[in-house]
């Protein structure tokens, strides 16, 4: 089975672009960040969801999302950004030593993706979806990213 | 023969702040034993008056602060540490320490997240201590300074609760200026016995008057503010838990 | 002991004992293989190779044809460095024999002599050692990571603090490492993205990404990072460096360390993969624009936790007495760690032993394999159930995969098959390189008269004040854990708010009365014009920032880190042996050995629009020991009532200054050096601490004087009075040229009036003069010239541009 939580640290708020991205034509956006945990296990919903708090999330610091809708509603773009395969993840690293935590209680964790998700908030604009990805936290060297379907977008086929 | 106060401190693959932590304790009076995690057992830790968890990245840190060193502590011994402080010993947390102590929920439930400016930050802070009828502070003057060094250092709570933890003095240390975003200027955090104390500065690191970085060279002081913090709980165990 | 499970060994086993014929290949052939294989040699090498197989009658196998290729590169064998140079100048042409023989490990030697007792080992470890005191050693020891970090500034520097760190624990039988230093030259951070090529990291991108770097491995290994320096120039937007130093504290009796017949090898620490592959050949050669995908295989991320827990267990295995011999994985993997290690005595390497990340590995892929965080130590038997026992403790990976013979032969095997056999007298001993260098004056070196309007001093001296070579690393330096292991005396930020800058910084060591000084300098700017004077004042620069922290003068020690571009470019080369000569020449005055140093060539891009290159750019990083806790001295004025006074000689020295750089100047006259007198000034300067008649001192550098005195008033809150008619100086001086001059071997500091006699008598006939005082009615630098006022700026104001500077960048 698959499960997909976002997880959002609830004392954090969206800051100016310009912080992570090297192109300074491109004022006036912002974004936000936060991590998507893809797990692929076996085992009832429920102890995903144990699994999950215990080892990812703090009860104070942070809100999740299982439902796969993304956090923000009113970003431009959503880009996940993930290491390439090879690369060491050390947070992937760290937590797998634990997959086997509730494993008495039935769960069984078979793999584990990590990525940073990138809200981009502001005008809709095709350059600052370039800009970030070609001077912002991006390094094709080591990432990949894929782009989360746009909101606007999806607002406008709706229509 | 003079009783021994002993003290335990708990190393982890990534505590580095054990060596100086050591040195305090000893200077402080102290008969410290550095052990490392893989030869911690539950029994073990009521030999000792006081456990410390000192600073440093355990695990590296890397899903947050002190998680996976909770994880491990509880897999390991447990509600042991609960019945060590229920008996009444003590228990210190710096640091990474506190982060963890936050997390077995040794102390009143808040958290430790990122920094509010995203950044670590090493720096000397001046702190105000609030309630100072806990072992750990009760020698202390009201204001004194130490350093920190922490990227999750920001304290933070659900539902206002910092308020009340500093209105009923379980907030005991604070930052004079709020470094890092933290609610209230939270620095340090006591469970409702006094017996349980977490605290972002590292004391350790000011147990000299040469450690300060205005020094005075005239000044005849030759202790910092960190040995009266260890001093206090020693002096507290040697007399046997009186202030 | 662990040993590793592989599974399909069988055919692997059959596929890497296959010869490979070049025996059978013409000479354009076998240099097309190497090619292929991105294997720097040139056919020299080649056809030397050809021979010696030639002699023993056999082909090489793969593995042995990587192993001479790693072993001979530039980075393991700094045959450039070594090599011999034809140089011409003036007309003239000598043949220096090795520059490194001639002008660094030289001088140690003729130093090393009058200086008895105080360097205990220098070029032949992993760090040189000096001594500390009757019981302990300090080492030191600097590398470049800028290949890497162009690529991945995050993963680059990660991996070339957690190298270097690695290089201490491998020092001796394993030192303690205390510091650590970071040096970085950058693109300017505001640089217009539209002028950077495609591909190309962005100089502020490579700022962020190396600082993290830096600080997430240096902070979670438990090691203060303590002095360093950012250099922000165009030249360096294509080809970044990273320098990344530590020092350890280490028992003079375990320096010593050897290998012998019947040792153990153990691998400690992290499994081996495919990653870092070619590391070393990797960062001997220059940066192609196709170098971002090609080299994906050489990038990688550092494991700090996984590196702190090798650090426990060597310390302790270290105190026990378990460890004969340790030298860590870097540049080269195993082969380099191994080829090291058995160079005089022989040994036995069986690869099936060694714990793999990933199936299918080749043996000459596990053999180079650059896989962060491994040790490897050389133990008697007896001791390896101890040793084991450790590694259960501190919960790391350790692997018997190999003995210490007396054939002085390396001998790897896999599976039972021999894969590699080769005498260490033909390995280790690669042709001798054959260079020609040419050093040529540009004409950039000639005084220039400067058109300044003297209304505009103050202006121009905020504008010098803001520069960003001159701004507050503040920013940057809060990231670092610079108070862990609770040791940091002189903080890199000190003074009443505990944010303005020092000079040299100290440590106290564990169970020792001294205290380690340690500074650092490098003059890029310097360089573009004229590299001899830019050698003259990098050193001194370094030794002085000690000096002013209360370091003895006979106790000091340098390491030199150069980096140029292309070495085959006789110009280049010229400028780097113009560089050396100077270096040389100081350090033999000043009797600073050198004891340890590291050279990087290649820093250069090929770009659309032809070279990249970078000028000589040469790091001298200082050590030395600071005899007494009194002696320990601070930049920040102390009081509002004190003289403050200047020694040395200011001249119009103002080519490569920040000064000329405001004004758009470019050339002019870099400042030099008279050794002689400089020494003189140190060692009195030295008398007068000793005499505790030094309330603060400051060294003159970047910005001038006008720069060290502000610097020295940020921290207090007192005013600052200056009559620059007291300046002892040249002729024909303007004020401005007086103020901005960066002329070297200067201090300013802080007495009590009281003690002006004193001091005078330990200056006599030296160029001291008081040229001012500290006051206490107000907060501003005033400075006149005679009774005029020429600036007249509030502190507070200046203070604030200074530590705003960087800010906005990082």
């Amino acid at each position: 089975m698959h499960c997909v939580v976002e997880i959002i640290n609830r004392f954090s708020s969206p800051k100016d672009l310009q912080e992570i991205i090297y192109d300074r034509t491109v004022t006036g956006y912002s974004y936000a960040k936060t991590k998507v945990y893809v797990i692929e296990y076996e085992g009832e919903e429920s102890l995903i969801k144990k699994f999950v708090e215990m080892v990812f999330a703090d009860k104070v610091v942070d809100n999740k999302e299982y439902n796969g809708k993304p956090f923000y509603s009113d970003a431009i773009y959503i880009i996940d950004v993930e290491l390439k395969p090879g690369v060491l993840d050390l947070e992937k690293e760290y937590a797998f030593r634990y997959k086997d935590i509730l494993s008495n209680e039935g769960l069984v964790i078979k793999d584990l993706k990590i990525s940073q998700r990138y809200y981009l908030f502001g005008k809709h604009s095709e350059r600052v979806k370039e800009v970030f990805i070609k001077s912002g936290p991006i390094n094709s060297v080591i990432h990949s990213y894929k782009e989360v379907r746009s909101i606007r977008k999806k607002k406008q086929e709706a229509r | 023969m003079e009783e021994r106060v002993r003290s335990l401190l708990l190393k982890f693959p990534g505590t580095n702040c054990d060596s100086e932590t050591d040195r305090a304790l000893r200077t402080a009076g102290f008969d410290n034993d550095i052990i490392p995690i893989n030869l911690l057992n539950r029994d073990m830790i009521f030999e000792y008056s006081m456990v410390v968890i000192p600073g440093g990245f355990s695990y590296g840190d890397y899903i947050r602060a002190g998680r996976l060193a909770q994880l491990e502590l509880g897999l390991k011994i447990g509600d042991a540490l609960f019945e060590f402080k229920e008996k009444g010993g003590l228990i210190l947390g710096i640091c990474n320490g506190f982060q963890i102590l936050l997390q077995l929920a040794l102390l009143p439930q808040a958290s430790l997240t990122t920094n509010i400016s995203g950044r670590f930050i090493c720096k000397w802070v001046k702190l105000k201590i609030i309630n100072r009828k806990t072992p750990f502070l009760y020698l202390l003057p009201w204001k004194f300074e130490l350093p920190v060094a922490h990227i999750e250092g920001r304290f933070v709570t659900s539902e206002n609760k910092a308020n009340e933890y500093v209105d009923s003095g379980l907030a005991s240390l604070v930052y004079e200026e709020n470094i890092n975003g933290s609610e209230c200027g939270i620095a340090g955090l006591n469970d409702e016995t006094g017996r349980v104390f977490g605290l972002m500065p590292h004391p350790e690191r000011f147990l000299f008057y040469d450690d300060y970085y205005n020094i005075d060279k005239s000044s005849n002081e030759r202790y910092g503010s960190g040995y009266i913090f260890f001093r206090s709980v020693y002096e507290y165990l040697k007399v046997g838990g009186k202030m | 002991m662990q040993f590793a499970i592989y599974n399909g060994a069988k055919r692997q086993e059959e596929m890497d004992s296959e010869l490979i014929p070049i025996l059978e290949m013409t000479d354009s052939e076998l240099g097309e293989l190497f090619f292929k294989r991105k294997l720097s040699l040139s056919k020299f090498d080649l056809r030397v190779i050809k021979d010696y197989f030639r002699e023993i009658k056999r082909n090489p196998t793969e593995l042995e044809i990587e192993v001479i290729a790693q072993t001979w590169s530039e980075h393991c064998k700094h045959r450039i460095f070594n090599g011999r140079i034809l140089h011409n100048e003036n007309n003239k042409m000598k043949v220096i024999d090795g520059i490194f023989k001639t002008y660094i490990k030289g001088v140690t030697e003729k130093i090393i002599k009058e200086r008895d007792g105080f360097v205990l080992c220098a070029f032949e470890d992993n760090a040189g050692f000096i001594k500390l005191d009757d019981e302990l050693s300090v080492c030191f020891k600097v590398e470049t990571h800028n290949h890497p970090s162009a690529i991945e500034p995050y993963a680059g520097a990660n991996t070339g603090i957690g190298g270097v760190i690695r290089d201490i624990l491998g020092a001796g039988r394993g030192a303690k490492p205390g510091a650590c230093i970071d040096v970085f030259c950058f693109g300017p951070p505001d640089c217009d993205i539209a002028n950077i090529e495609e591909g190309v990291i962005h100089p502020q991108s490579i700022l962020r990404g190396v600082v993290k770097g830096v600080r997430d491995y240096g902070n979670r290994m438990g090691i203060p990072t303590l002095c360093g320096a950012i250099h922000f120039n165009k030249v360096y937007t294509y080809n970044p460096l990273v320098y990344c130093g530590s020092a350890g504290i280490i028992p003079i009796k375990d320096i010593k360390k050897e290998v012998y017949k019947g040792l153990s090898i153990v691998l400690v620490g992290g499994k081996t993969g495919r990653d870092g592959l070619r590391g070393a050949t990797f960062s001997s050669a220059s940066l192609r624009e196709d170098s971002r995908t090609e080299d994906i295989v050489a990038v990688q991320i550092g494991n700090p936790i996984e590196e702190k827990k090798i650090l426990d267990f060597v310390l302790k295995a270290r105190e026990k007495g378990l460890i004969e011999y340790i030298t860590d994985c870097g540049g080269g993997g195993l082969s380099s760690a191994c080829g090291e290690m058995l160079k005089t005595t022989g040994g036995k390497i069986y690869l099936e032993k060694v714990p793999l990340k990933e199936p299918g590995m080749k043996s000459w892929e596990i053999f180079l394999s650059e896989s962060q965080e491994r040790m490897v130590l050389a133990v008697k038997d007896e001791n390896l159930k101890e040793l084991s026992y450790l590694t259960t403790i501190y919960d790391i990976d350790c692997t018997e995969i190999g003995e210490i013979t007396d054939t002085k032969r390396l001998e790897v095997y896999y599976f039972n098959n021999k894969v590699c056999d080769l005498e260490s007298e033909f390995l280790h001993n690669p042709p001798y390189k054959v260079l020609v260098s040419h050093y040529r004056d540009n004409n950039l070196k000639a005084e220039i008269t400067s058109n300044y309007n003297e209304n505009e001093i103050s202006n121009l001296f905020k504008r010098v004040l803001a520069d960003i070579n001159i701004v507050s690393r503040e920013p940057v330096i809060r990231e670092y854990d610079f108070e862990v292991q609770g040791n940091t005396v002189v903080k890199p930020l000190i003074g009443g708010l505990g944010d303005m800058p020092q000079d040299g910084v100290a440590i106290r060591v564990d169970g020792s009365k001294k205290y380690i000084g340690l500074g650092c300098s490098i003059l890029p700017s310097y360089a573009l014009i004229d590299p001899y004077n830019m050698g003259l004042s990098t050193l001194d620069e370094a030794v002085r920032q000690i000096i002013v922290t209360g370091v003895n003068p006979e106790k000091i020690a340098l390491l030199d880190n150069f980096c140029i571009g292309n070495p085959d470019d006789s110009y280049e080369l010229g400028r780097l042996v113009k560089c050396a000569e100077a270096i040389s020449y100081v350090a033999l005055c000043y009797k600073t050995p050198f004891i340890s140093g590291k050279d990087s060539f290649y820093n250069y891009y090929i770009s659309e629009n032809g070279i990249q290159s970078i000028p000589v750019s040469l790091l001298i990083s200082s050590i030395g020991i600071i005899d007494d806790k009194s002696d320990i001295t601070t930049s920040n004025i102390k009081s509002g009532n004190s003289l403050l006074c200047i020694v040395g000689y200011t001249k119009k020295e103002l080519g490569g200054s920040i000064y000329y750089k405001i004004l758009d100047i470019n050339g002019g006259r870099v400042p030099g050096l008279d050794p002689q007198l400089a020494l003189k000034i140190y060692q009195q300067f030295y008398k007068c601490i000793k005499d505790r008649l030094i309330l603060a001192s400051h060294d003159v550098s970047e910005g001038g004087v006008i720069v060290a005195l502000t610097e020295m008033g940020f921290g207090i809150n007192c005013g600052i009075e200056i009559d620059v008619d007291r300046i002892i100086k040249e002729e024909d001086m303007s004020i401005s040229e007086l103020l901005f001059s960066e002329s070297n071997s200067r201090i300013v500091f802080e007495i009590e009036e009281s003690n002006l006699f004193k001091i005078k008598e330990h200056f006599k006939d030296l160029p001291f003069t008081v040229i001012g005082k500290s006051v206490n009615n107000h907060r501003k630098i005033i400075i006149k010239n005679k009774n005029n006022i020429v600036v007249e700026e509030s502190l507070e104001e200046l203070k604030n541009i200074w530590k705003k500077g960087l800010e906005v960048y990082y």
